[in-house]
């Protein structure tokens, strides 16, 4: 087995090609630092560039993602490895990490892919596009997405039935189905854990119908809906391919809520659920569109504008946690709720209802640290050793943890994160410890 | 190893770990419904709701299968209904 | 010399397609001269799209490229990339911006919005026929940094950029550091008190060779620019030496006659003309404040230390790059505002903390012990009314924070929060969590209809509708009130306009980009980081101060700089030197030069911005931009106003 793990060595590794992670790998190498960048999916952009726009600004993601992921998929400094996972990291000494890698076959040659398509054409099999989170398939042979880096072809090899067909029509003749995952053994001088956040799955909260109610959709499927790279290309609902006119967001889905596991509040939810309202008044001028909320937190740069902006827009606001959602014949919902405001319980009918959900910790990354340990949070973030002068700091000197890797954050806090972890371990390099 | 010739490396895959019942399965049913969804359009051009009844298929999965078929260029999106509610779809030319 | 140019038109996914006919955009321009290929595409900034254009450039030997997307903003320095992987001069490359000012702006008429963008591609392509081929200007960069401010931002900066082996100086106005972390005791998540974080910021600081710390020095005047900025900063004295004597200068301060508010403990409580914020302040030794010292001589008959015939200093620092890290105030309500100034014990949140920090045992404020706190929340925050429409974003969490605090620290202790909807975001949370299972008591108000406070005899009383019980008037009388007030940007914030800050709406000073450039400012080589920016708490502030450490670093740790070559340029035969340039140029770029008999304007390359301000008032039209000249623009207005 020795024989064929390769061997090489990088100034950084970066853990994680989500936003933060990209930034941080951007800023070591812009000052001349050799970083080695693992992703596990398909694509480096993480769940960034999924998105439709960004709040407050409304720039649309793919409009400041990609010049991103491009700047980083062609810097010199950066070697970045997609479908690939740090398996082990062990701290051997000060500024010496040793590091794990393995490379899972993607059955194409990413230098000669020139993303053509013909092999997704060709291929027979559907399955549920991931990056659609669900709402459309793909092929089993596929390019994850039009924005993606790299851009270029992959087999879902669970789900291929090795027909064939793809490498027949391939011109280059890059399908290679013989592919093994590659081992690699990496020496660096540091390590920036930026591994992300889950979200909360609503199959957890049965008693608002997510899975069973078709037109019940996770903020993430309504993100995809009004994406430039969108499924329906319009917004439909899932269950009948309705145009919903009267749409509901039940805020705080899965945060501040101890009896799912998550008390604390997600950060983010209030926010993008007040832009995707300004969003959907956009797309379907004629709909309703109503926000379910306990409290209101608007409170980054421009973020309260932004909430007044939108009530000035129409968008409803109304104080209420939804207690329980059911389902009418015809797919629309009746949400029943406490107003608070009127201090009476209500129901109200909406054709579509959008789960705003939250941030759930991505405890992954903590496992692979052997030998000293990677601490967690209480509630499963990577720990911050000294939050208050070094937030990036870890339990383990010379590991940095950016982004949400650490807990909720929204992407401008996300960047200064990563901006902070890289500048830390920029000093460890050159501090020698 | 045996090397397996490049541009047939299916077969080298194939006969390596074999193909999941389920994959085979997943195949066929997709292929059964696609054949059923582009069948029924070509009587003419139906709705989300129409081709559900007729095919007896749950509206999501026709929702599903149908915008998939879009994606790929075989279905085409036609007009909206006069309420601004159902989109009607039709084959591609 | 005809070029072969390269057109791209761009769909943005559908924000520019959706209204703009692209195709038409395309076949509209294939006709124009020297245009040899024009292509659309999903999204221009894409990876896969970048290559293409570098193979087309490279495969046909174009030498123009327009693309025509989004605002330059957010692209041109991609597409610039783009053109130098090419090979191609990036001045070769001219954009249009037919999002903001095309697909956005007429997003209700499709036809105009569509023979809007052809004519914005049109001119692009008349600008890059003419475009020539230019080299950076290359400029050496100071390895130096210079901070100002010295809260816990601009301390902890300093540190990171001293670890990465840059030189620092850190400038503090005041005569102590550590800024506002100073004033506050136990800070949240941790059980360390400002004080201490300061206090080891500090020792820190002092243990390094490569920072210089200057206190009581305010930066008076710059003149310079990226790379090679000179500050000018004026020291005021402490009128203490060196090495004093701590024991004799207790009883100097003891002896001094004059008291005057204390400014560290929000003016709760007074201090002597002589004095320390507290008793371990950093620097170690206390100051005099001359603006009230009466000169008695009382302190220099007990202390040796004391030295009146300290000069203030005119200091001057050479550095490649300047950090603004001054930090924020807090608001201060208006008289009558929730009952400020109408009785002693309504007070500000700061006040609070330093009330609570004072107090040992039993909270006792002027006389009175305090057993009943109300708290009136967004004081001079979210303001429907007033200047401050923001949400000064730290003040839920610290008031609850205060208000926990001094439950556990005194006994009988209750408190009632009047708020606007709690935003305790994040783990911050788990804290308004606590302070229900402590037995706090929460109200909320309607928006319309804000708490009110009442003050009969020095009595407070607080009534509030209250939206958890059902609109309920529910009234409070408590012992203290304390209004919890925001942030706001510095009253004195006269350094920005020494370096033309920009600042937002909010008029905290204004990143580029708040995703992609957000500690960077319109003005290259200035950085901003901590709550000066915006409302921030502690671990925020150090997140954006270690990120504008990292940007400042990358000005200076090369040595040198490539500069933009887009700047005025003088035709030294037309020009006969009447120094009107010179007045209109607000960067000091215009010098007067003699060349034999004839005095001439001269550009200096690394200061002039090319902001064009010196060519209008040119009485012989003497000065070009170059990129930018009359021959260009007016070919662009040509074709922008053709076939209309």
């Amino acid at each position: 087995m020795a024989d064929n793990i390769k061997t090489s060595s990088y100034d950084a590794l970066v853990i994680g090609a989500g936003i933060a992670g990209g930034e941080a790998a951007l800023n070591l190498a812009n000052n001349g630092y050799s970083v080695l960048l693992v992703e596990k999916d398909l694509s480096v952009g993480g769940k960034m560039i999924l998105l439709s726009k960004v709040f407050p600004t409304l720039d649309c993601a793919a409009c400041i993602t990609t010049p991103k992921v491009s700047e980083i998929s062609r810097h010199p400094g950066i070697t970045i490895y997609t479908g690939s996972e740090v398996r082990r990291v062990v701290k051997k000494s000060e500024n010496n990490f040793e590091a794990e890698v393995v490379k899972h076959p993607r059955y194409v040659i990413e230098d000669d892919c020139t993303a053509c398509q013909l092999c997704e054409q060709a291929c027979p099999v559907v399955v549920k596009d991931q990056y659609q989170y669900n709402l459309v398939g793909r092929k089993a042979a596929f390019i994850p997405f039009s924005i993606a880096s790299p851009r270029v072809a992959a087999i879902d090899i669970e789900n291929c039935t090795l027909c064939g067909a793809c490498e027949k029509v391939c011109p280059t003749k890059c399908i290679d189905f013989t592919m093994e995952p590659e081992e690699f053994l990496v020496s660096v001088g540091t390590v920036i854990v930026a591994t992300g956040f889950r979200l909360f799955d609503p199959l957890n909260m049965p008693r608002y119908g997510y899975g069973e109610y078709k037109n019940v959709l996770t903020s993430m499927e309504m993100e995809r809906q009004l994406a430039p790279t969108r499924p329906f290309n319009t917004i439909l609902r899932p269950g009948d391919g309705k145009m919903p006119d009267k749409l509901a967001y039940v805020l705080c889905t899965g945060s501040r809520d101890a009896t799912v596991g998550n008390p604390i509040c997600s950060q983010i939810c209030c926010m993008y659920s007040i832009k995707q309202a300004q969003l959907l008044m956009g797309a379907l001028p004629m709909a309703d569109v109503t926000i379910y909320y306990i409290n209101i937190r608007s409170f980054g740069k421009g973020f309260e504008e932004f909430y007044e902006q939108a009530k000035g827009m129409g968008v409803n606001f109304i104080k209420g946690k939804i207690g329980k959602i059911t389902e009418k014949e015809n797919g629309n919902l009746v949400l029943r709720y406490e107003d608070i405001n009127e201090n009476r319980l209500r129901e109200a009918e909406h054709d579509m209802v959008i789960l705003s959900v939250g941030v759930l910790p991505n405890p992954d990354a903590a496992s692979i640290f052997q030998g000293e340990e990677l601490k967690l949070d209480h509630l499963n973030f990577i720990g911050q050793a000294r939050p208050l002068a070094n937030p990036s700091e870890t339990s383990i000197k010379g590991v940095f943890v950016a982004g949400t890797a650490s807990g909720p954050m929204d992407i401008p806090d996300s960047i200064l994160s990563a901006g902070s972890a890289s500048s830390e371990a920029m000093s460890y390099l050159i501090r020698k410890g | 190893m045996e090397e397996a010739e490049k541009g047939k490396t299916s077969r080298y895959l194939r006969d390596k770990k074999g193909v999941s019942e389920e994959a085979r399965e997943n195949l066929k049913k997709f292929t059964r419904i696609r054949k059923s969804i582009l069948d029924a359009l070509k009587e003419g051009e139906m709705t989300i709701a129409q081709l559900s009844q007729k095919l007896s298929m749950p509206g999501h999965e026709v929702v599903f299968y149908l915008m998939t078929l879009v994606k790929y260029g075989q279905v085409q999106t036609g007009e909206i209904d006069d309420m601004d509610e159902y989109y009607s779809y039709k084959l591609k030319k | 010399m005809n070029k072969r140019l390269g057109v791209y038109i761009c769909h943005c996914g559908g924000n520019i397609s959706d209204y703009v006919d692209v195709e038409k955009v395309k076949e509209s321009i294939e006709g124009e001269e020297g245009v040899f290929l024009a292509k659309t595409t999903m999204f221009a900034c894409s990876d896969a799209t970048q290559k293409e254009m570098v193979e087309d450039i490279r495969n046909n030997n174009l030498d123009g490229l327009v693309v025509a997307s989004c605002s330059p903003k957010l692209h041109l320095l991609t597409f610039r990339a783009v053109s130098e992987r090419a090979l191609l001069n990036k001045y070769n490359y001219v954009h249009a911006n037919i999002r903001e000012q095309g697909s956005w702006a007429h997003s209700d008429d499709k036809a105009g919005a569509t023979a809007k963008a052809i004519q914005l591609v049109r001119s692009a392509v008349a600008k890059v026929r003419l475009a020539r081929s230019l080299d950076p200007i290359i400029i050496p960069s100071k390895k130096a940094v210079a901070v100002i401010g010295a809260g816990v931002a601009g301390m902890r900066a300093a540190i990171e950029l001293s670890d990465m082996g840059c030189p620092v100086t850190l400038i503090e106005r005041e005569h102590f550091v550590g800024g506002r972390t100073s004033q506050w005791d136990i800070l949240f998540t941790t059980n360390q008190t400002g004080k201490e974080l300061v206090t080891k910021l500090y020792n820190d600081i002092a243990g390094r060779d490569n920072i210089t710390l200057i206190t009581g020095a305010e930066v008076i005047s710059n003149t310079g620019s990226i790379g090679d900025f000179v500050l000018k900063i004026r020291v005021t004295p402490r009128y203490i030496m060196d090495k004093c004597d701590e024991n004799n200068l207790a009883k100097a301060i003891e002896v001094c006659p004059v008291v005057v508010p204390d400014n560290f403990n929000f003016t709760i409580t007074s201090r002597k003309a002589i004095y320390h914020n507290f008793p371990s302040e950093y620097p170690h030794y206390p100051v005099i404040d001359i603006e009230n010292c009466t000169r008695c001589g009382e302190c220099e008959k007990v202390c040796k230390s004391v030295d009146f015939s300290q000069q203030e200093q005119i200091v001057e620092v050479n550095v490649g790059s300047v950090m603004m890290a001054t930090g924020f105030d807090p608001y201060t309500p208006g008289e009558g505002e929730f009952g400020y100034k109408l009785s002693d014990f309504a007070v500000t949140l700061p006040q609070f903390k330093r009330i609570t920090d004072l107090n040992e045992g039993r909270l006792v404020y002027k006389g009175k012990e305090i057993r009943n706190i109300a708290y009136i929340y967004c004081v001079g925050s979210r303001q429907s009314e007033g200047d401050n429409n923001y949400c000064s974003r730290y003040c839920c969490t610290s008031a609850i924070h205060a208000s926990l605090e001094a439950k556990r620290k005194f006994s009988n202790i209750s408190n009632f929060h009047f708020t606007r909807g709690v935003r305790t975001y994040g783990k911050q949370e788990l804290l308004y969590a606590e302070s229900l299972r402590m037995g706090d008591i929460y109200f909320q108000a309607y928006e319309e209809n804000p708490p009110s406070v009442d003050v009969n005899n020095g009595e407070i009383s607080v009534s509030i509708n209250d939206i958890m019980t059902g609109g309920r008037e529910i009234t409070v009388e408590p012992d203290l009130l304390v209004l919890v007030t925001g942030m706001v940007p510095r009253s004195d914030n006269s350094v920005a306009s020494i370096f033309k800050l920009p600042k937002g709406r909010d008029r905290f000073f204004n990143e580029i980009h708040m995703k992609l450039r957000p500690v960077e400012t319109v003005i290259d080589g200035i950085t901003i980081c901590g709550a000066c920016q915006g409302p921030k708490n502690i671990t925020e502030s150090v997140n954006s101060a270690l990120s504008a450490a990292a940007k400042s670093f990358s000005f200076v740790n090369k040595g040198q700089l490539a500069l933009e070559p887009i700047i005025a340029e003088v035709d030294k035969e037309t020009c006969n030197w009447c120094g009107k340039c010179q007045e209109a140029c607000p960067f000091d770029a215009v010098k007067m030069v003699k060349e034999g008999e004839k005095e001439v304007a001269v550009i200096n390359n690394s200061v002039c911005k090319g902001c064009g301000m010196c060519l209008p008032v040119c009485p012989v039209n003497a000065i070009d931009l170059i990129a930018f000249s009359d021959n260009e623009i007016e070919n662009m207005i040509d074709a922008l106003s053709s076939n209309i």
